[in-house]
């Protein structure tokens, strides 16, 4: 057994094979660089089994003291949940990418920015205060960053990976405000001194902008439009950064604050909604999909909505009841379609696969316990969770348990046309499979295990009626998703075009403010400021221009012309100057008579 | 050594003026050796300060006081608190990395350049450790003159105009605050009889209110140009643009800081009235959220890699002077310690534009792309820095940027709320220039087999990373040496 003093012992072995695999990796031998990044998350894994049982909070040491901000770790039943989720679901996702990776050329800078991935999303969910959690928070983003644009040469990659960066960054602007905003009203913001809060006048905003740094992580409407272009990162990093763990973070942190969320409803409504907005539209849009990675991506997008529903409606424990199904599920569909995709050297494109469930029965096999469970076929762990869901919004809102169901529907249409798409008819194209090797589908086993045990054994109370609704649900949708693939009519178009949202902040913000307004700043900037210091200078130098010109011609004209005038003056005088003893003789000879004339005769004249 | 560790401080660079006019001009090498260990040496004789600086004590620490021109009250006067502290830590390590990273780049005339550069290390910690109102001034002054030669005679092509541009738009600055200096003292001397200079005995005087607004606007144009703050802010390009790197890194991480040091040290202690006057706040922190989105959005749309760090200087500054005009101690502490931030992120900035540019000889980012294929080194630290800069937790800009928000927010919300869209921005133009140079495939051959760092190279980021590190794990200890300064300022400045 661990106890909440040894918690630090989870995040220090991803920490540390983070480290050794940036700087010295790249000379390490492959077996040895999976070895560490495995190992290491494997022994986070031990500690967290030991741990399950921790409560308590340790201190390691002072980090912002001007928030009273810790380094501290918060060991709870939500937070060991996470750490178990984190570290089970990620040492198997790291054992397969060692071999889905393994013709890799940077073997090493996957695996070290994986096992960041790791450290910070541990201390994401282990640290006892805001401001900890929002660095972890923050990290996750950088890790997802590196692993989005991890195939750097591709230009899709970078942009998808600033673009998550900067999407995640817009809410985590928010979050910054509403942690100043709740600091200043309780004077804490340790999650244990938060507990004996009450509702004071600005704790509504407070909770609103924790909502949205939340929704840019969880990639909720308005700010869900960064995940589906993640997936140009490699497969296993979708599985688990983008659907397993980090997306989850606005739902953990929507269970954190639950508390504050209590005591401000208008806020947790807003939550409700969004996260209704956001099921409905990633399921229209995971509909029309033909790329297998976006398909999930989009269906990842709306399940993260069902779990603010179910936060939003106060159910708290049905929302990480389905993000820890979803956690197995997603994890088993994406690791599932990695093997797809690695079968037939690459192509992720829907249209040209089929007929694979002959060829692949174990992949077959265990993708359909996947589907079926996203899907809510009952027996498997999303029928569970998702029951529990819609029971919540049943008790709380008519309109939002409505949209539950009919986002229920669009699920099991989506997952229907993603199995018969894959696996079902004819093969679109001849071609020669490359068999997914033993390890990768011995962990597709074990997260099908997950995806059906999950949900059994998390099980709380059965509700007959919203099972049977769910059913019904089910079945429509394989209907619709068995009837019609040709999804190309105009009634699709705007799921197409992602209800159009994309292209709005396309052409508003990134070309309208960002480009054209720091294009026209930068002109003004040139022209005007700087322009009025050119000007400055040049009316300086025409001042002086002037000065000169004055000070040559006026002020030196005058001492010139003095001078011109004491030589004209001078002219009779120098007739005389010239240079001959003799006249200067006779000049003296006759200034002497003349004196001594006036000297004699001066007096009497 | 213990009382006069300050004028060690002081006048090691300018022993290594010496050492280098008597080091024999034919022998490059051993004058590049001989300035390098002049910067090693005025570094190595900060760390005694940091060491034996007592944290919490109250006023300055290390105090010498030398009469200068008694007939005037001048007195060569040294002390140091904690705002100044962190700021002669960071001129040493700086001033020891310029000289490094010329190791390559400067040619020409070597003796002059590291003469210059050591002077004006001098002349930057006179600035940082001067408690007479006259040695600052003159030690403000004598700072200019060495960067006005080193971006004139070593720098890029239109290096003639950035430096006269320089001089003159700082030149002005500093009359107008002479001004301001000389109306203190006259008033002092009217009030007291006394001549004097002292910082300290300058806060006893008590001005009529319009003449401590008109003397705070004469100080705030001097600083404001320094800092620059919006719209005062067209120097820092052009000359950041033409300096050699060394000149860069001096003008990034020490020069712009004499601007905010001056409004901590002398506007809001000793014209506290008018630095809390409403109207005054108002326009600064306008000026400031201007300086930091504006700045943002010019530096998005730069084509020129090294103009775009000068751009993100005006809006990291305003992050700064922001926080001071918050008038609380997260602000002004917030404020301080992003000083320190700035002058390590962007000496970074600066030192990588520098080498690439030394490889490649153009800043036009479209010249680039792809350049993490051919430099893996300079890929990670330029990662490093760019996360830094973006204030990204656990590094030292999230520390700094955090705390100024956090009094900001305390002081005004709307104020908040403008600023953190500077978060946002400031990632987005460090990213996509990141994006353009280092990522995606190699489009031009010439990008194809440049140098990756070497070990020299290396060893001018290590210590900034370190720091950079340090202040994001374990920021205590730096918070710690601002409280009783911030605190103090404070006492002086109720908001009112």
């Amino acid at each position: 057994m661990v106890d909440a003093g040894m918690v630090w012992l989870a995040l220090l072995f991803p920490l540390l094979g983070a480290a050794a695999l940036l700087a010295v990796g790249r000379r390490l031998p492959k077996l040895v660089i999976a070895g560490i990044a495995c190992g290491a998350v494997a022994a986070s894994f031990a500690v967290a089994v030991a741990a399950r049982e921790a409560r308590g909070e340790a201190i390691l040491g002072p980090w912002l003291p001007l928030v009273q901000a810790d380094w501290g770790l918060l060991a709870d039943p939500l937070s060991v949940r996470m750490m178990l989720i984190i570290t089970g679901i990620g040492t198997l996702i790291h054992l397969y990418a060692a071999v889905y990776m393994a013709g890799d050329g940077g073997y090493y800078r996957f695996f070290g920015y994986m096992n960041l991935f790791v450290f910070f999303m541990l201390l994401l969910v282990l640290a006892n205060n805001y401001a900890l959690l929002f660095a972890g928070w923050e990290g996750v983003g950088l890790a997802s960053y590196l692993l989005i644009g991890y195939y750097f040469d591709r230009p899709a990659a970078g942009a998808a990976a600033i673009k998550a960066f900067l999407t995640n960054r817009v809410g985590d602007a928010a979050f910054l405000l509403g942690m100043f905003l709740l600091y200043s009203l309780t004077g804490t913001l340790r999650f244990t001194a938060l507990t004996g809060t009450e509702a004071v006048p600005g704790l509504g905003l407070a909770t609103l902008l924790l909502l949205a740094g939340a929704c840019g992580k969880s990639a909720q409407f308005p700010l869900h439009v960064w995940l589906p272009d993640a997936m140009e990162g490699p497969t296993p990093v979708s599985a688990l950064i983008h659907a397993a763990t980090m997306v989850t973070a606005g739902v953990y942190l929507l269970a954190r604050s639950s508390l504050l969320f209590a005591l401000t409803p208008e806020s947790a409504l807003i939550a409700a909604w969004i996260g209704a907005m956001t099921a409905f539209l990633g399921a229209t849009v995971a509909v029309v999909q033909t790329d297998i990675k976006r398909l999930l991506a989009w269906s990842t997008v709306s399940q993260l909505g069902f779990m603010f529903m179910a936060a939003g409606a106060g159910a708290h424990q049905a929302a990480l009841f389905h993000l820890t199904t979803h956690a197995f599920f997603k994890a088993l569909l994406f690791l599932g379609a990695g093997s797809v995709i690695h079968a037939l050297h690459g192509e992720q494109d829907l249209r040209k696969m089929g007929g694979l469930a002959r060829r692949m029965p174990a992949t077959f096999f265990t993708m359909f316990v996947g589907a079926a469970a996203l899907a809510g076929v009952p027996g498997f762990a999303g029928f569970f969770s998702k029951d529990e869901i819609l029971h919540a919004l049943f008790e709380s809102s008519g309109p939002l348990f409505i949209t539950g169901l009919v986002a229920a529907i669009l699920t099991a249409l989506y997952s229907t046309r993603l199995v018969r798409m894959v696996f079902g008819g004819p093969p679109a194209e001849e071609r020669e499979l490359h068999q997914p090797p033993r390890l990768m589908t011995a962990i597709l086993a074990v997260l099908a295990g997950g995806s059906f045990v999950a949900g059994w054994a998390g099980m709380g109370r059965f509700h007959m009626a919203i099972a049977m609704a769910s059913v019904v649900c089910v079945a429509v949708g394989w209907l619709l998703g068995r009837r019609s693939l040709d999804l190309d009519g105009p009634l699709y178009e705007p799921f197409r075009r992602h209800w159009y949202i994309d292209e709005l902040y396309q052409r508003w913000i990134v070309q309208g403010l960002a480009r054209r307004g720091g294009a026209w700043l930068s002109r003004f900037d040139a022209g005007a400021v700087d322009g009025a210091v050119n000007a400055t200078g040049a009316m300086g130098r025409v001042a002086g221009a002037f000065s000169a010109w004055w000070d040559a011609a006026v002020v030196d004209g005058i001492v010139r012309n003095c001078g011109f005038l004491i030589k004209d003056l001078s002219y009779p005088v120098r007739l005389i100057q010239t240079g001959q003893v003799q006249t200067y003789g006779i000049m003296i000879l006759a200034g002497v008579i003349l004196l001594t004339s006036y000297l004699v005769f001066g007096g009497r004249l | 050594m213990e009382g006069r560790l300050l004028s060690l401080i002081l006048l090691t660079p300018l022993a290594g003026v010496l050492l280098l006019l008597l080091t024999p001009g034919g022998n490059r090498r051993l004058i590049k050796l001989m300035a390098n260990l002049a910067g090693v040496a005025g570094f190595l004789v900060t760390i005694p300060l940091m060491m034996n600086f007592k944290a919490g004590t109250r006023g300055y620490q290390f105090t010498e006081r030398l009469p200068w021109i008694p007939s005037l009250g001048v007195e060569y006067a040294l002390g140091v608190d904690g705002i100044s502290l962190l700021l002669v830590a960071l001129t040493a390590l700086a001033g020891a990395l310029a000289i490094l990273c010329s190791w390559g780049a400067v040619e020409e005339r070597l003796k002059e350049f590291y003469a210059l550069l050591l002077l004006q290390q001098a002349g930057m910690m006179g600035v940082f450790l001067a408690t007479d109102f006259f040695l600052f001034y003159f030690c403000w002054e004598l700072v200019l003159i060495p960067m006005y030669f080193i971006i004139g005679m070593w720098g890029g092509e239109r290096r003639l105009y950035a430096a006269i541009k320089f001089v003159l738009y700082t030149v002005l600055g500093s009359v107008l605050m002479l001004l301001g200096i000389l109306a203190l003292y006259w008033q002092h001397f009217q009030q007291t009889g006394i001549y004097s200079f002292d910082i300290v005995k300058l806060m006893q005087v008590t001005l009529p209110p319009g003449t401590e607004h008109w003397i705070f606007w004469a100080f705030f144009i001097g600083f404001a140009i320094k800092v620059p703050m919006f719209p005062f802010h067209t120097w820092l390009p052009d000359a950041h643009v033409e300096a050699p790197t060394a000149g860069s890194v001096i003008l990034a991480a020490v020069l712009l800081k004499m601007g905010t040091y001056g409004f901590v040290r002398f506007s809001l202690p000793l014209l506290p009235n008018a630095s809390a006057d409403r109207t005054v706040v108002r326009v600064i922190a306008v000026l400031s959220l201007i300086a930091i989105l504006y700045g943002a959005l010019v530096s998005l749309m730069q084509k020129d890699w090294k103009r775009l760090v000068a751009y993100s200087s005006v809006s990291h500054m305003g992050f700064c002077t922001l926080g001071i005009f918050a008038l609380n101690h997260a602000g002004i502490a917030g404020s301080a310690l992003q000083q320190v931030n700035h002058g390590i992120s962007t000496s970074m900035l600066f030192l990588l534009v520098g080498i690439i540019y030394e490889r490649r000889h153009t800043r036009e980012i479209a010249q680039y792309g792809g350049l993490a294929h051919a430099m893996p080194g300079f890929a990670k630290v330029f990662a490093f820095a760019v996360f830094s800069s973006a204030g990204l937790p656990l590094l030292n800009g999230f520390i700094g940027e955090f705390t100024i928000l956090q009094g900001v927010f305390a002081a005004n919300r709307t104020w908040a709320a403008f600023a953190v869209m500077g978060v946002v921005l400031g990632a987005a133009y460090l990213l996509w220039l990141y994006q353009r140079t280092m990522l995606g495939a190699v489009t031009r051959e010439e990008n194809r087999g440049v140098a990756d760092l070497t070990p020299r190279e290396w060893l001018t980021f290590l210590p900034l990373m370190a720091w950079a590190l340090w202040i994001g794990l374990y920021p205590k200890p730096f918070f710690d040496v601002l409280d009783a300064p911030v605190r103090a300022i404070l006492e002086r400045v109720a908001v009112r």
